[in-house]
């Protein structure tokens, strides 16, 4: 940073075409190239990235104005001011409980498989909180989002996000004020599945589109076909079992390859949400022994970029 | 002294905006034909006054970029330092082309940015982006004569009044 602000002063730009200015470029790209690595190796860049990203808060604070104002206009003239407050209740209301509507239908269904072995204990409703939407595809070749709460509403990396359908994504940098969430399309994002109808377990991958995501590992024996209901399967502890992530769209499978490759299409509507819930999942495995569960691979990738 | 004064706070504010203009939200299809509006301001700068737009603040605007996508930190920051060296390089020659020249040169320095971009994302991801990425520099190109032209006439008229 001393190098920078010096060359602020110095550098007076004519000198390009000597030694000094090819130096000075090596040295900032070196600069740059350090920066990288120890950004993507964790540590304190990351905590202190997260401390000044309150620094930017401004710009985007500034980005949001002429929405909010536009917002507000609305709703002054849509009624006064009490009925509007009513109204915002009511529709947070009314989203939260879709939301868990979407869910009952694959726990549901879960109950009765878990009742004809053992009878499965009553899951306790998870905590939530509503979040804004403040800003899509940060950088446009993954699929990232910001959202309006942060370390102070008590979010942590890895908590999962849905919306009145289905799951999200996952959050992926807290920061005091708003947080970055990594949604289930971004190419380095994988959920754990499981088909509803069947109770078979795969994988899902972003493959960077709002409106697909992709199965690889589905051996050709397996029982899928196009509209069956992928639910969270709650494997790797990081997202609450039953939740539904999306439908099957088609099934196919590549010329010698051992597995079938699944498309579907996610239950979440990812590339017009205004909101999303975050999520806290109840820790229920008290009664369980200890699961070996291997963790899914795009988990570890998130967990080795953050 | 004083226009010296003047133009820093311009290009402050330019770059500023520049920074707004990235981060407002668009639909996704849109978002492929978003120029890299900083970069596009620091290459204006870059030319019109090298001694304001130095690599350190083309670095430091990089970080700044850098924190608000949430990209790898020292990711905008390496190519914006790239593109003004190559501009501060010929500076003296692009001073004297003709305005859709000048846009040829800056589109091309904007490819130059996005290989870079390609590199160091399928270092740190492991995949390459998609050829949409080349859209932007392309948008860039027909939107330089509209920014130089807008530039030039926002800093004629502050120099009037001052």
């Amino acid at each position: 940073m001393e190098a920078a602000i010096d060359s602020l002063r110095n550098d007076s730009g004519l000198n390009v075409g000597t030694a000094a200015g090819a130096l000075r470029v090596v040295i900032y790209v070196l600069c740059a190239i350090g920066l990288m690595l120890a950004d993507q190796h964790g540590g304190y860049i990351h905590r202190l990235k997260s401390q000044l990203s309150i620094v930017v808060y401004p710009l985007i604070y500034t980005v949001e104005l002429p929405a909010r104002a536009g917002e507000w206009l609305s709703r002054t003239w849509l009624k006064h001011s009490s009925t509007m407050s009513e109204n915002r209740k009511l529709e947070q209301a009314l989203f939260e409980s879709r939301s868990r509507m979407a869910r009952l239908e694959s726990v549901e269904r879960e109950n009765e498989r878990l009742r004809a072995l053992l009878g499965a204990e009553p899951r306790m409703p998870d905590r939530t909180l509503l979040a804004d939407i403040l800003d899509f595809d940060l950088d446009p070749y993954s699929h990232r989002i910001a959202i309006s709460r942060g370390q102070r509403d008590g979010l942590y990396e890895g908590q999962p996000l849905m919306d009145a359908n289905g799951i999200v994504g996952q959050v992926f940098e807290v920061t005091p004020i708003l947080s970055s969430a990594l949604m289930i399309s971004d190419p380095s994002h994988a959920v754990p599945v499981t088909i509803n109808r069947t109770g078979l377990r795969g994988i899902a991958y972003g493959i960077g589109r709002t409106d697909q995501i992709e199965l690889r590992d589905i051996p050709i024996s397996a029982d899928v076909v196009a509209g069956d209901l992928l639910v969270t399967s709650g494997l790797g502890d990081r997202f609450p079992t039953g939740i539904p992530v999306g439908s099957v769209l088609t099934v196919s499978r590549e010329d010698d390859d051992a597995f079938l490759t699944i498309t579907a299409r996610p239950a979440a509507d990812l590339g017009r949400i205004h909101q999303v819930l975050v999520i806290w999942p109840e820790q229920h495995r008290q009664s369980d022994a200890p699961l070996l569960t291997p963790p899914a691979p795009g988990e570890t990738e998130v967990v080795d970029g953050a | 002294m004083a226009r010296n004064q003047l133009s820093y706070r311009m290009m402050v504010i330019s770059l500023l905006v520049a920074m707004v203009l990235t981060i407002l939200p668009l639909p996704e299809t849109a978002e492929w034909f978003r120029p890299y509006w900083v970069a596009m301001f620091v290459i204006y700068w870059a030319i019109e006054a090298p001694g304001l737009m130095t690599m350190g603040w083309a670095f430091a605007a990089g970080i700044l970029l850098d924190f608000l996508t949430g990209t790898l930190l020292g990711q905008h920051a390496l190519g914006l330092v790239i593109a003004t060296y190559i501009v501060h390089r010929f500076r003296l020659r692009l001073r004297f082309f003709r305005l859709w020249q000048q846009a040829i040169v800056v589109m091309v320095v904007l490819l130059n940015d996005r290989i870079i971009y390609t590199w160091i994302h399928a270092l740190v991801y492991g995949h390459t982006p998609g050829w949409w990425i080349l859209i932007a520099p392309f948008v860039a190109m027909v939107t330089w004569p509209w920014l130089i032209l807008i530039m030039d006439l926002i800093r004629r008229q502050a120099r009037g009044s001052a």
